[in-house]
């Protein structure tokens, strides 16, 4: 039983290790043969849509390299697109797909490595520029490809197409220099097609020169590619040689070979080669009415060609117009986002900035009130201990001889109970908890036989909320006033009145003594000073006679 | 008359007073420290020799000096022997006449008295060891307010609209009448003179038209 547990376990394992192996291939194959296929879409098209479809595939390809920043095979790509392109007529866009790629490759740190690419651009760049009849700028890419060339096989290409812009342009002298190098490079070289090709194109140009060895040129490449069966060549042998005769007036040649490339080009199966040859029978007839038939035929599709050029031109240049309003337009956004940025950071900043400047001075105040408290504190403790008690003991101390005078005692009870109300005036007090209680016991103290105090609604305020400073400032300034009732005023009542509105605490003092024309006390000032500590207000208000009144709002 | 009291006093010369008049009072035995550490160890030895202390007299303040102590102040030479609950009675004698301190003094400890220093405060004290004797609290004169719990200057809403009444010309009979009317109470006729007659005390009044006179001048109503 355990066995074949174990063998069953063996072979499922197995099973799935192959199941994910086939898998994979499968995948990996599908891959590679969309990848194959398109590539002989573009490269050999076969059906209409062919074309289409491989550069829409290459496309996709392409954004998804440029995403995973695989710059490599989006040139690639771009190259595979330039050339669906160029061969469906989008000479444009074809030259855009290279100037992409060729950006592409210029922005690569390693750009030197990728020396076949960029001949194979330029070189293709140029083939666009020659179709378009820019012969100018197809000779300029052709150049530039021929410089970064390395093998000589690239660079007979090239050279070749150099010479057939040369060949359109109808100058054939330089046409001739170029096919003579070429022909020097490819003697060495030895691939007998490219020669026969290369000897082919001489021969033309020898044949539009009235050179003498041009029908042995010509002759020469038709033997090689008969000879290696090469039908498109041979198609370019014998249409070659229909037009060396139909310049020299040889009918009877000039027949045959159209005839004969007529033949091949059905054989070729291919509906272009096939118009182009009979193509030459048009140009072979006498006819003037059929003469007359080709001039306009080309004239209106070198017309069309100009006026396509020129459209797609500018439909190049709005499209580059719009590309470029776009980014500028992208720029200007994005500038005014960074503007939003640094507006807002800066705003922040300063709000920072504001901010701890006033936490700051609160807190410098805070501490300077507070440190005035400790100071006051200090001192009011050390008079308490050390003054009034020194007095107190020299009283004891006298009061125990019997021959004293108690007048001296009198006096020195007097000094006595002075220092204690300075020490009891700045002593500490804590107001942390039951404040009402506290101001009740401070007003007390001030109640006598001849001096009534009324409170109205002390009880009613919270406390508890208000801050400790404001607390004790309110103790302090309510001490000063009752000091000042008990030493100057004469007053029989007195009335506190307090309330609250919002945050702010008021507190209205009244008394019926002998009012003073307000000449301030020292204890009077104090109080402003601590109410104008903590931005408060304090108001005095006294007349001969009529009493004393005062109002504080912190 | 108690038998034996320690005396705590940082001061020689109030200690050379205290010291005559406790023996004018007939005690026995007076032991005198200058630090709470001291009187609370002799407190402790006492009770440890079976002869305690019946009566401490401490002062609240002492100067701080090189010795460092344990208890700083008489304040916290009480709370201690309290937290012991040793049994003991307790007098403060202190230049302090804060009412909030002997309030809490009084109410957290339960001394038994609190004399302030002061010319008469010898006089005082010996009273108060007097009446301590024959379990009576005593405060000074100065203090004494401290624990009277009727001592309140507040006036209420209800005092204010008497008065307002009674200055728009109402009698007191309408007062109680509107105030019936209205669920305010008390509102009973007795009440309403009993309350008038409180804050004519209160204001130093001669009379009901004194009252509202005195009221009005002082912004109250």
């Amino acid at each position: 039983m355990k066995c074949k547990n174990i063998s069953f376990l063996l072979f499922y394992s197995l099973l799935s290790f192959f199941m994910t192996m086939i898998s994979e291939q499968c995948v990996a194959q599908d891959k590679s043969d969309s990848l194959s296929y398109y590539y002989y879409a573009i490269l050999n098209p076969k059906e209409p849509e062919h074309l289409p479809g491989g550069i829409s595939y290459y496309s996709k390809r392409k954004e998804r390299n440029l995403i995973n920043e695989d710059t490599l095979s989006a040139i690639g790509d771009l190259r595979m697109i330039a050339i669906g392109q160029f061969k469906i007529g989008n000479v444009y866009d074809s030259e855009n797909s290279i100037v992409e790629a060729l950006d592409l490759i210029n922005k690569l740190k390693d750009r030197d490595t990728l020396i076949e690419s960029r001949v194979g651009l330029h070189n293709q760049l140029g083939r666009v520029y020659r179709s378009a009849n820019k012969y100018k700028e197809a000779l300029k890419s052709f150049e530039e490809a021929l410089e970064l060339a390395s093998n000589t096989k690239d660079s007979i290409t090239i050279l070749n197409n150099k010479a057939n812009v040369y060949k359109d342009m109808l100058q054939y002298q330089q046409a001739l220099d170029q096919y003579t190098q070429v022909y020097d490079k490819t003697l060495g070289h030895g691939d007998s097609l490219q020669l026969a090709m290369v000897i082919d194109n001489l021969g033309y140009i020898q044949g539009k020169m009235n050179l003498p060895s041009a029908l042995d040129n010509l002759n020469k490449a038709l033997e090689v590619r008969l000879k290696k069966n090469e039908l498109t060549g041979v198609y370019r042998s014998y249409k070659n040689l229909t037009y060396f005769f139909l310049n020299r007036n040889d009918k009877e040649n000039t027949s045959l070979y159209a005839n004969k490339a007529f033949e091949v080009a059905k054989r070729l199966n291919n509906g272009g080669y096939t118009q182009d040859a009979l193509s030459l029978f048009v140009e072979m007839d006498e006819d003037p009415k059929v003469k007359e038939y080709k001039r306009l035929t080309d004239s209106i599709a070198s017309a069309k060609q100009l006026a396509e050029n020129k459209n797609a031109y500018m439909k190049y240049n709005v499209e580059e117009e719009r590309k470029k309003t776009e980014t500028s337009k992208l720029l200007q956004e994005r500038e005014k986002r960074l503007k939003v940025i640094y507006m807002g950071v800066s705003a922040f900043v300063l709000l920072v900035l504001l901010a701890s400047y006033f936490i700051f001075r609160y807190k410098y105040k805070k501490g300077k009130i507070e440190q005035v408290f400790r100071t006051e504190t200090r001192i009011s403790k050390k008079v308490h201990d050390e003054v009034a008690n020194d007095v107190y003991h020299v009283m004891t101390k006298l009061q125990s001889n019997l021959n004293i005078n108690e007048d001296v005692l009198d006096d020195l009870e007097k000094i006595y109970s002075k220092t204690r109300d300075i020490s009891k005036e700045n002593s500490a007090i804590d107001v942390k908890k039951n404040f009402e209680q506290i101001l009740n016991d401070l007003l007390l103290s001030y109640k006598n036989q001849n001096v009534n105090i009324v409170t109205k609604n002390l009880s009613k305020i919270k406390w508890d909320s208000v801050s400790e400073i404001r607390k004790m400032t309110i103790y302090r300034v309510l001490q000063e006033l009752m000091t000042n009732m008990r030493k100057y005023s004469k007053a029989s009542l007195v009335a506190l009145n307090f309330n609250r509105s919002g945050s702010k605490i008021s507190v209205s003092y009244k008394d019926n003594g002998i009012g003073c024309s307000l000449k301030k006390s020292n204890g009077l000032l104090n109080a402003e000073n601590r109410i104008a500590s903590i931005n408060g207000t304090i108001s005095f208000e006294s007349k001969v006679n009529e009493g004393f009144k005062s109002k504080i709002i912190i | 008359m108690f038998k034996k009291v320690l005396v705590a006093e940082d001061m020689d010369d109030i200690n050379r007073g205290v010291y005559t008049m406790l023996e004018e009072l007939g005690i026995e035995e007076i032991d005198q420290v200058q630090y709470c550490d001291d009187a609370y160890l002799k407190i402790k030895r006492g009770i440890f020799d079976k002869k305690p202390y019946e009566l401490l007299i401490t002062d609240l303040s002492f100067k701080a000096d090189h010795r460092s102590q344990k208890y700083p102040s008489g304040e916290a030479l009480v709370e201690k022997l309290k937290q012991e609950n040793i049994d003991l009675k307790i007098i403060v004698y202190s230049v302090e006449d804060r009412l909030q301190k002997v309030r809490f003094l009084v109410n957290s400890f339960n001394i038994g008295g609190y004399v302030c220093k002061s010319r008469a405060g010898l006089k005082e004290l010996s009273k108060a060891i007097s009446s301590i004797y024959n379990n009576i609290q005593y405060l000074s004169p100065q203090v004494k307010n401290a624990l009277d719990q009727k001592v309140d200057l507040e006036i209420n809403d209800y005092d204010i609209e008497l008065i307002r009444h009674l200055s728009n010309g109402l009698s007191q009979d309408e007062i109680s009448a509107l105030f019936k009317k209205k669920n305010i109470s008390p509102s009973s006729l007795s009440s309403i003179e009993k309350h008038l007659n409180k804050l004519r005390i209160q204001f130093g009044a001669n009379n009901a038209i004194h009252l509202v006179a005195i009221v009005k001048d002082l912004g109250l109503i």
